[in-house]
């Protein structure tokens, strides 16, 4: 699976949603991504890509394309 | 009309995260209940010149076990917990410590940014399943399991007429079973029968929040 995949499928598994409804996703957009949703996100992209972020990137983190960015800030190819 | 006490624990709170850390004495010794700020422990412990002898987790997440190292190096406690907060303390995800610092940010409303450390304990001294009994200082401890807010979380039941809910009925809130650890079908099918089961007209010390009486009311606005 690439990093591309992985990172879909966290939103995906977390939030319970399809591939194409990601885009333009952003937190608080749905009830599932509410703070206690987006720490598990959090948790989980750190697990899939082996990285610690640190709490100002966790609280930037804000939106679907927003966390590109900040996973490539720890080397994260995606 | 609520049953006499046969204990009255003193409360300390943790500023940062609100939690309630209990201390039970009786003579010199004391038992503790939720280690949540170790300085603020040591200095009740010093002044009173009690001896620690046992420590009850009522849940493995970090605003309740934050001063337990320190309190372990210090004194000769044992640790009291089940056998899944036991686990859950060993783990900085199960624990909390991971995500506390977004987890205070979002709780605060976005006011608080704090810094707070990850950390892990090792594993509790006495672990049980399902229930747990025992005598300290001639008062009746029951421990029982109550999965749904977290794996490990447990009421404590002192001579039947005194309860420590840990992260179950605080005050103003729901239960939260979306932790890490958590599980809402353990909730359902275990937790809240353990909760329905508690007597009723006794005095609750939650882990969050003031003392409280537990009535039938209370149950039912937690849906018991």
């Amino acid at each position: 699976m690439t990093n591309r995949e992985q990172y879909d499928k966290a939103f995906m598994d977390n939030f319970k949603l399809a591939r194409e409804q990601l885009a333009g996703l952003k937190y608080r957009s749905i009830r599932l991504w509410d703070s206690m949703g987006h720490m598990t996100l959090m948790e989980e992209m750190e697990d899939k890509f082996d990285i610690t972020m640190s709490t100002p990137d966790i609280l930037e983190f804000n939106s679907y394309e927003k966390g590109f960015a900040i996973l490539r800030k720890y080397g994260v190819d995606i | 009309m609520a049953k006499k006490q046969t204990i009255f624990p003193s409360r300390l709170i943790d500023a940062l995260t609100g939690s309630n850390c209990y201390i039970i004495e009786n003579r010199q010794y004391a038992l503790i209940i939720d280690p949540n700020d170790f300085v603020q422990i040591q200095v009740y412990l010093q002044k009173r010149k009690l001896v620690p002898e046992w420590v009850i987790l009522t849940h493995e997440h970090c605003d309740h076990i934050a001063g337990l190292n320190a309190l372990r190096e210090h004194y000769a406690v044992k640790v009291l917990a089940s056998a899944a907060c036991s686990i859950g303390i060993q783990s900085m995800t199960i624990n909390m410590t991971r995500i506390m610092e977004s987890y205070l940010y979002f709780k605060s409303g976005g006011k608080v940014l704090a810094s707070y450390p990850r950390f892990i304990c090792g594993p509790a001294d006495v672990i049980f399943d399902n229930t747990y009994q025992f005598e300290w200082q001639e008062h009746h401890f029951c421990l029982v399991a109550a999965p749904g807010h977290t794996s490990g979380s447990i009421c404590i039941l002192v001579d039947n007429e005194t309860l420590f809910s840990g992260d179950y009925f605080i005050p103003g809130e729901e239960v939260v079973t979306r932790f890490p650890g958590g599980s809402e079908k353990a909730y359902e099918e275990i937790g809240k029968k353990v909760l329905r089961s508690l007597p009723e007209t006794i005095w609750d010390y939650p882990g969050h929040g003031a003392s409280f009486l537990l009535t039938k009311e209370v149950k039912k606005d937690y849906g018991l």
